[in-house]
């Protein structure tokens, strides 16, 4: 069974996202191509991640959202191209209104954790910035 | 600024002055004068979790499951526990997830981290981390694993210990003189104490001295009377001084005056062994020294020692070492119960013995000593040579007496005093402060052991591999601010206060600071506190939010990112709305975890699948209890947060004027989805609970936050079409999605929306509104009742172990918890509450709450709880208008108040009740707010930030278009000020003119910081009570002065020249060594803003730099002018001290971090006739 659990951003659940990080098995850091700041916090985020994990191998898809907003983009491809090639992890945009690319990123993140530990069954936490309802 | 600066300066000199010349009772508006910086220390810990632990011995059968552990962990400061961590049972990996937050309320030097083993008999120790307080600030704000260390009781030490060493050449030389001496020590002490500025000291020196041998019921009353006045270890100098003249004048033992001198003169030898060039000055000096042929050693005083089984009876050791592997040992007296001992015993070691000579030369030291007034103390003990050797090392320690118990002493710490050849012993100061340290293993009997003694885990964020024990992962937040008075922030703060009425809102204050700080909380915090304080809080909130939802397309992400104003709104919420939130759920809370029942009806996650319909019933009852306590609380939801919920409701409706919704979800979006919510998923968050919730609660909590939520956004239709995103939840929300529970949301988001018709739009006095409603609990726990009821007030009085409960209303003890109280007093009752001074109770981390005609003592676990009660106590008194004016600090012993003398115990106190302004607080206890620190915190942020303003004043920035990926760092300020560029050149202008200002204030604010800072760095003196050797901090200290730069490579150089040489008594000094210093990008400590400082605005350095040459130029002026004032041996090395620092260019400091013993004393270039009394002057606390 895959769990998905997609974590509030809200600050006063970080007591809760320390558990998350330790259980979670793969982790999907999304932002926004419309607004720079999510962009920017995903560095800490994954940092914490590592940190958490105590290794440099997670499992991680970096996921740029809203691309049906194109014309309101500030965040080019080429830099969550190169983000994602910092990050050593899979990149693809998304529209979650769209639903474009959105069940490839869970494909990609499954596999990586297979990959990874092969002989068990696997759950796993998605890791989202902006919250999209 | 010039002006300012010249204020501090002559603050200083004035007291240095003063103190020469004012009566020691007269001085007291002295010590409110210079108290005016506060050092602020908060610490924020959570720790994470703990892997690979070591697993419990297998031959250990008591337990059932083999090899786990049940782990808990402790924080302690020192070895001070301060809080601890439930345990988790049978696990080798344990989750935590704890935070804990607290002000430091006194001076450490590791923050320990301790991970134990919670057993039948006792608790075993599995491991500790210990970071010395100067690094914390490496690791703020993010996760790190540390290594844990084995907990040696060879490095569990802390405390220091002053140290008089003295080489003896003439032994039947001058006792007038000596006595003469004495007299004068005594003087300059009494002066010195009124200088004891920061409040951690005066209150370690404010203790009294009541030594417990006989030797001092010989001292006459007015003798006493002095100590006492005079305080501290100074203190302790001048009775030990008095006895042992007297000594001295009974059976010939006179120690030379040599001794006494060198308080006044440290500076000189020092500065002789920091610069070993100059060879003729050094023959110059060997020959004065020709003669001496023994060394005494005295430990006046120790503070701090650890305790040992909540116990401690110190004695010294002292061991000598001599070059052919002899050692020779003498011992004190151990003294009991106290953490703070005074030794009046001297012991004397040969600097030479011979194979003949030595035996005969320790004979007669024990035989002296057994003739002396301390013969009883000074079992001597030797074993005797077999050839002539040399002294090469004296090992001063510390330890406990454990009568009877396992090992008869327990090691409490060392001091380690190398003196094979002159230079060595040049090196040792006559009289300084060390920290213990650790058990060295070279010397002992114990196999040789080469791995470091430190216990601090290096700097890295990921796992050595080394790790035997286990490792656990780290949080850690340390700050601390030297707060100024509140005058010095005026132009800031006004400059903030400013942005309530700027528009656009983005070219205000309050916004760029927001922009410019990348951890929005770190920001939003102060200011909502001083906005808050100022009543502002509501325009300034209203402000930033209309602005930001003008920006919104879509209103259903209104608020949902991080932004400054949803940050501000959190912490407006929890400082506002705590009492609140406390009346509102603490009831239904308590009951849920109180009865415990489950509540999962997730059937993937129930074993029997017929309970969760008696789950689902239990749920639903709960979230009914819980809904209804949130929508009947609208009433006494306080005015300030209806206020802001009501101008949000109009931005919304203003901008959105065709969507209904958004006006309840613009305020269910923080009421519920940040304030109740949260609130109730983790209760410990807020304060709502102190009791370790199980994993069922937690999971019981989780589903009613989840289900209040859900109902929070019932006013918005969106959400109610689909309800629920599990299938589970559906029977749940079937039940609560109707009209009525529809309507109630609304009615209570209109109600808490409405401002209050009695325009009090302050607000900020929840409790006095709510007054005719429940109390709320501020603080309890369990704590220590000693009575006073009776005549006489005496040591080992029966003490009780009460629940002390602390409400808005009263104070209450009972038996226990939960338990009828005893004794419940109003607090209108309460007349003050004061500390009280440690040692004349022989007990710590007490205070006194006098309540009509009856006191009560009370005594807390730890100095973080004390500080906690006393200051909520405190508040409550400051309000209390039967507050009393006097009372006495001490107790009533045998008789008499020791704080005065009196001898009738009914006579008004001696001492003022502390008053600190009223102003500060408001009447709401909980928030009682500090605007100094507040703007402190600002300024700390802006300094740490300020390369960024720099670079928006720089027309560069805009005309440039880089990539932004290829920025070093990307600016956040930058895409905001290209759009007020393009969209309208006025508000560009009024945005740099703000930066601009920001930027000025906040340099006019630091350099008050460096002034002061200089200031007593000018002052301390390495082997103070305040930088003791062997401490750290002291090189941040002077580096944050800017008295450590230049002359790098010159310091290196005599860096290992000395290292060479002083090899066994180095402080770890590679902090030092890594100047120039590299700010971490993330870390925002202050320490760092004066890196950044320096590094950004060389023009300022230079000028500055320019300024100090002048003055050190002057003050070498002077110093040779006055050089009559120093013996001869002095002068002598005076003339060395100013060869050096000619070498160095004028440097204010020469100082070569490396030598413990030597340079630094020399570099603050105050005169001499300043040296000579400044040097026992303790300089407000550094850190």
């Amino acid at each position: 069974m895959l769990e998905i659990l997609d974590t509030a951003g809200t600050e006063q659940f970080t007591a809760m996202r320390d558990l998350y990080m330790k259980n979670g098995q793969g982790f999907v850091l999304v932002y926004s191509i419309t607004a720079q700041s999510t962009f920017n916090d995903l560095q800490d985020l994954r940092e914490q991640i590592l940190r958490v994990k105590d290794t440099d191998d997670v499992p991680m898809v970096l996921v740029g959202n809203k691309c049906d907003l194109e014309e309101e983009r500030v965040v080019g491809k080429e830099l969550g191209k190169s983000l994602a090639n910092q990050f050593n992890c899979a990149f693809m945009e998304t529209s979650a209104k769209a639903k474009v690319n959105v069940n490839d990123i869970f494909y990609d993140l499954v596999r990586q954790i297979n990959k990874k530990s092969p002989e068990k069954k696997q759950k796993k936490p998605k890791k989202s910035l902006c919250v999209l309802l | 600024m010039l002006l300012k600066k010249k204020r501090y300066m002559y603050e200083e000199r004035d007291g240095a002055i003063d103190a020469l010349v004012v009566e020691p009772s007269s001085n007291n508006n002295k010590m409110a004068d210079t108290r005016e910086v506060r050092i602020e220390e908060q610490l924020k810990v959570k720790i994470g979790e703990a892997k690979n632990l070591s697993s419990r011995n297998a031959a250990n059968t008591s337990c059932s499951t083999q090899g786990t552990r049940d782990v808990y962990c402790t924080i302690a400061l020192d070895q001070e526990e301060i809080c601890r961590t439930p345990t988790i049972e049978r696990t080798l990996a344990p989750f935590y997830g704890e935070e804990h937050q607290f002000k430091i309320p006194r001076r450490f030097r590791h923050l320990s981290i301790y991970v134990w083993d919670r057993d039948m008999k006792q608790d075993k120790p599995i491991g500790k981390i210990a970071i010395k307080r100067e690094e914390l600030h490496m690791y703020n704000h993010k996760d790190h694993w540390f290594t844990l260390r084995p907990v040696d009781a060879d490095s569990e030490v802390q405390g220091m210990a002053n140290i008089e060493v003295a080489f003896e050449e003439h032994p039947q030389l001058l006792l007038t003189e000596s006595i003469s001496e004495v007299a004068q020590n005594t003087h300059a002490s009494n002066h010195n104490h009124n200088h004891q500025n920061h409040h951690t000291h005066s209150r370690q020196q404010q203790r009294a001295h009541q030594n417990d041998y006989k030797e001092n019921n010989e001292l006459s009353n007015i003798q006493r009377a002095t100590a006492v006045g005079s305080g501290g270890g100074t203190g302790g100098h001048s009775a030990g001084m008095t006895l042992k003249s007297r000594a001295a004048g009974l059976f010939g033992h006179v120690h030379h005056p040599q001794q006494h001198q060198q308080p006044q003169q440290q500076a000189q030898p020092q500065q002789v062994s920091s610069t070993n060039s100059s060879t003729d000055q050094l023959a110059n000096w060997k020959n004065a020294h020709a003669r001496n042929v023994r060394v005494a050693i005295r430990v006046p005083a120790c503070v701090d020692l650890a305790k040992k089984q909540g116990t401690c009876d110190p004695f010294v050791i002292c061991t000598a070492h001599y070059s052919n592997k002899q050692q020779i040992t003498r011992r004190t007296k151990q003294r009991k119960k106290t953490v703070d001992p005074e030794f009046d015993e001297v012991m004397y070691f040969d600097l030479y013995i011979d194979a003949e000579g030595g035996g005969n030369t320790a004979t007669t030291g024990s035989n002296k000593s057994s003739g002396s007034l301390e013969s009883s103390a000074n079992k001597a003990y030797a074993i005797y040579p077999l050839g002539g050797a040399d002294l090469v090392e004296i090992v001063v320690s510390l330890w406990h007496d454990a009568h009877g118990a396992m090992a008869d002493k327990v090691f409490l710490g060392e001091v380690r005093l190398p003196m094979l050849n002159k230079q060595q012993q040049a090196a040792v100061q006559a009289a300084a402060w060390y920290y213990l340290q650790p058990r060295s293993l070279s010397n002992s009997s114990r196999s040789l052991n080469t791995t470091p003694r430190s216990c601090a885990t290096p700097p890295g964020t990921r796992l050595s591999v080394d790790s035997t024990i286990g490792s656990l992962r780290l949080n850690l937040n340390y700050t601390a601010d030297h707060v100024f008075p509140l005058a010095t922030y005026d132009d800031l703060l006004n400059l903030l206060l400013e942005s309530v009425d700027q528009r656009p809102i983005t070219v205000s204050a309050v916004s760029i600071l927001g922009e410019l700080v990348s951890g929005k909380t770190e920001v939003a915090q102060p200011l909502v506190r001083l906005f808050t304080h100022t009543e502002r809080i509501a325009p300034i909130i209203k402000a930033l939010a209309d602005h930001e939802i003008s920006n919104l397309t879509d209103p259903t992400t209104i608020f949902r990112g991080n932004t400054l104003v949803s940050k501000m709104m959190d912490e407006a919420m929890r400082l506002s709305g705590l009492h609140y939130l406390h009346q509102t759920l603490r009831p239904v809370l308590s009951q849920i975890v109180a009865e415990k029942k489950p509540c999962e009806i997730d059937p993937s996650k129930v074993k029997d699948r017929s309970a969760v319909d008696t789950n689902l019933h239990n749920l639903k009852d709960y979230v009914e209890r819980v809904f209804q306590a949130i929508t009947k609380s609208a009433d006494r939801c306080p005015k300030v947060l209806c206020q802001i919920f009501h101008d949000l409701r109009e931005c919304a409706g203003k901008h959105f004027p065709s969507n209904r919704e958004v006006r309840y979800s613009v305020v269910s979006g923080f009421i519920f989805l940040r304030f109740f919510a949260p609130a109730i998923l983790g209760p410990k968050l807020f304060d709502l609970t102190t009791e370790r919730l199980d994993a069922q609660t937690n999971r019981t909590l989780t589903l009613i936050s989840k289900t209040i939520q859900s109902l929070g956004n019932l006013v918005s239709s969106r959400s109610s079409q689909q309800p629920c995103k599990e299938e589970y939840t559906g029977e749940l929300y079937k039940k609560f999605c109707t009209e009525k529970h529809v309507d109630a949301v609304k009615h209570f988001l209109e109600v808490i929306s409405t401002p209050s018709q009695a325009a009090n739009s302050s607000g900020i006095h929840p409790a006095a509104s709510a007054a005719p409603l429940e109390p709320v609990l501020l603080k309890e726990g369990m704590m220590t009742k000693y009575p006073t009821s009776s005549k006489r007030w005496s040591v080992g009085r029966q003490s009780t172990q009460r629940y002390f409960r602390l409400t808005t209303h009263t104070l209450s003890y009972a038996k226990s918890k939960g338990k009828q109280p005893i004794c419940d007093i109003p607090l209108q009752e309460i007349g003050s509450v004061e500390q009280l001074k440690d040692k004349s109770f022989k007990m710590q981390n007490c205070f006194k709450i006098v309540h009509k005609d009856r006191s009560l003592i009370v005594q807390t676990t730890n100095c973080v709880e004390e500080r906690e009660w006393f200051d909520l106590l405190h508040k409550i008194c400051l309000m209390n208008s039967i507050r009393m004016q006097y009372f006495h600090p001490s107790a009533f012993v045998s008789g008499f108040y020791s704080c005065c003398g009196r001898s009738d115990e009914n006579t008004p106190g001696c001492k003022n009740v502390s008053d600190k302004e009223m102003d500060y607080f408001q009447m709401d206890l909980v928030t009682a707010l500090d605007p100094p620190l507040d703007l402190q915190r600002i300024h700390t942020l802006i300094m740490s930030n300020m390369s960024m303003l720099d670079s928006l004043l720089d027309p560069l920035t805009y005309h440039q278009h880089l990539p932004q990926q290829q920025l070093p760092q990307h600016n956040p300020l930058v895409p905001l000020a290209t759009t007020l560029q393009q969209q309208s050149p006025q508000a560009f202008a009024e945005f740099k003119r703000t930066i601009e200002k920001l930027r000025e204030k906040a340099y006019a604010i630091d350099r008050d910081h460096r002034d002061y800072k200089q200031g007593i760095t000018r002052q301390l003196k390495y082997g103070s009570r305040q930088a003791p050797i062997g401490d750290d901090n002291y090189w941040h200290m002077m580096r944050a002065a800017g008295q450590l730069n230049q002359q790098h490579h010159q310091q290196q150089q005599q860096q290992q020249h000395q290292q060479q040489q002083f090899q066994p008594v180095l402080p770890q000094m590679q902090n030092v060594r890594a100047y120039p210093y590299q700010p971490s990008t993330t870390s925002s400590s202050n320490m760092n803003a004066y890196y950044l400082h320096n590094l950004q605005h060389q023009q300022q350095r230079l000028q500055f730099h320019h300024q100090q040459q002048q003055q050190q130029q002057q003050l070498q002026q002077q110093q040779q002018q006055q050089p009559q004032f120093q013996p001869l041996r002095s002068h002598q090395l005076q003339r060395h001290n100013n060869n050096n620092n000619n070498n160095n260019c004028g440097n204010a400091s020469s100082s070569s971090p490396s030598s413990t013993a030597s340079s630094v004393v020399a570099a603050p270039s105050t005169s001499s006739a300043q040296a000579a009394n400044v040097l026992h002057k303790p300089a407000p606390t550094i850190y």
